[in-house]
């Protein structure tokens, strides 16, 4: 199956927060604030300790919706596998 | 069994830095003018500044009175950015010079936004209780554009004497190239309490304007409000059950407020106290007020309400938001009893007592 292989960064100063319901991401350069399940907080916050990051394809709507609104752009594309 | 109902720290806290003020606005929730004799100095501010970093609060909102008054209002700013909290400021624009406008920008505030209560010098001044308030404010605004501030904003207040320049104003932020604006209701609260508020009748016709107009300009200029003015189904929304979409009011749930002398109150118009910061750490308070508690606690009536994990209920000082509020949701309404705003709207001339 041929999949596409991006490498991510976070792109902007985002702080998190976890909370017992999730987590909160705050995205200082629009102001929005965005609720998250443990699942997905745990993801980002780990995508963000690095420096880059390889989305993987199970969770590419979760992180395609991330690079809408901001908070990760793509950085390189391998093109196809 | 009611659920998450507020948050492990405020996401913000809007802080009233100083009540010293220039001008004398007729709407003012603070009634500013000379500063308050016992305000918290640099190094409590600093102080509460680190306390709120390690609450993980994101934001800090500096209000006042006018926050560019207060001497140390730049160090403070700075300090915040540097223990990883946004900041974000509203001014009268009086005092905003290039000078001021660069160093605005050069301690990291992620937004401005600029009090502008009408479309014209007569309107604004008159409000402001000051000639060449509104010449200053816009020179302002222009200023603060040419920096690299994310977000610049203007706020008016709507009163009666300028709800019909609503329009003219929005137009006006375009022009101006503002990234945001709101459209703050009135509150009934220090010099606010004395002012002529817009009529049930007129904030309808601004609701219709203010809809046209959020969805014209969207991805141009981000146009919200407050409550009252703004009619937002967030709840009907959404799906996810697993996760809290906070609404109705958010005081002392998701954010709280800090007057200068350091009191601790539900928000910037909630006039109650829950505490000071002299007194008891600020994470204290959160957890520990009594008058957050209560907040946080549904009415017994809402128990039964599908709706009792996220909402807060109306605000429980401004009966404009509470008449808006309540006929938003019809079940709550029906509970409580009284008309659909469907209805109100068909016959409407009196705010509701």
């Amino acid at each position: 199956m041929e999949e596409d292989q991006k490498i991510f960064q976070i792109s902007t100063d985002i702080s998190l927060r976890r909370e017992d319901f999730g987590g909160l991401v705050f995205i200082p350069i629009t102001g929005e604030i965005l609720q998250l399940n443990h699942t997905g907080y745990d993801l980002l916050k780990h995508a963000k300790n690095m420096d880059n990051f390889q989305a993987n394809s199970e969770d590419s709507i979760f992180w395609q919706e991330l690079e809408r609104i901001g908070v990760i752009r793509e950085v390189i594309s391998h093109g196809r596998h | 069994m009611v659920g998450i109902n507020y948050l492990s720290a405020p996401v913000f806290v809007w802080w009233d830095v100083t009540y010293a003020c220039n001008l004398r606005c007729r709407q003012c929730y603070s009634g500013s003018g000379k500063p308050h004799p016992n305000e918290l100095d640099t190094k409590e501010a600093k102080s509460l500044i680190r306390e709120l970093a390690e609450m993980k609060v994101f934001y800090i909102y500096f209000l006042g009175g006018e926050p560019l008054m207060r001497k140390d209002i730049f160090e403070l700013a700075e300090y915040a950015r540097e223990h990883g909290i946004a900041t974000m400021m509203s001014t009268n624009g009086w005092f905003v010079t290039s000078e001021v406008a660069s160093r605005l920008e050069k301690v990291g505030f992620m937004h401005l936004r600029v009090s502008l209560d009408g479309a014209t010098a007569k309107t604004h001044d008159s409000i402001r209780g000051m000639k060449g308030s509104f010449n200053r404010a816009i020179r302002a605004i222009q200023l603060l554009k040419e920096t690299s501030i994310p977000r610049i904003g203007i706020s008016p207040t709507v009163l009666s004497e300028n709800v019909d320049e609503m329009s003219a104003l929005i137009k006006l932020g375009l022009e101006l190239k503002v990234d945001e604006m709101q459209l703050v209701q009135l509150c009934a609260r220090g010099r606010g309490a004395q002012a002529q508020p817009a009529s049930i009748d007129q904030l309808i016709k601004l609701r219709d304007v203010f809809t046209e107009y959020k969805s014209k300009l969207a991805g141009v200029l981000n146009l919200t409000a407050t409550e009252g003015i703004s009619l937002e189904e967030s709840l009907d929304t959404k799906n996810n059950s697993s996760l809290p979409d906070f609404w109705g009011c958010p005081a002392g749930r998701t954010c709280l407020s800090i007057e200068a002398e350091g009191t601790i109150q539900p928000c910037i118009l909630y006039k109650t106290s829950a505490d000071n910061v002299r007194e008891r750490s600020i994470t204290e308070i959160w957890e520990e007020s009594l008058l957050f508690k209560k907040m946080r606690t549904p009415d017994e009536e809402c128990l039964d309400c599908r709706y009792v994990r996220v909402c807060s209920g109306e605000c429980p000082i401004d009966s404009c938001v509470d008449y808006f509020f309540r006929r938003r949701f019809t079940e709550c309404l029906q509970r409580k009893g009284g008309e659909t705003y469907a209805d109100r709207k068909e016959n409407s001339n009196d705010r509701p007592k």
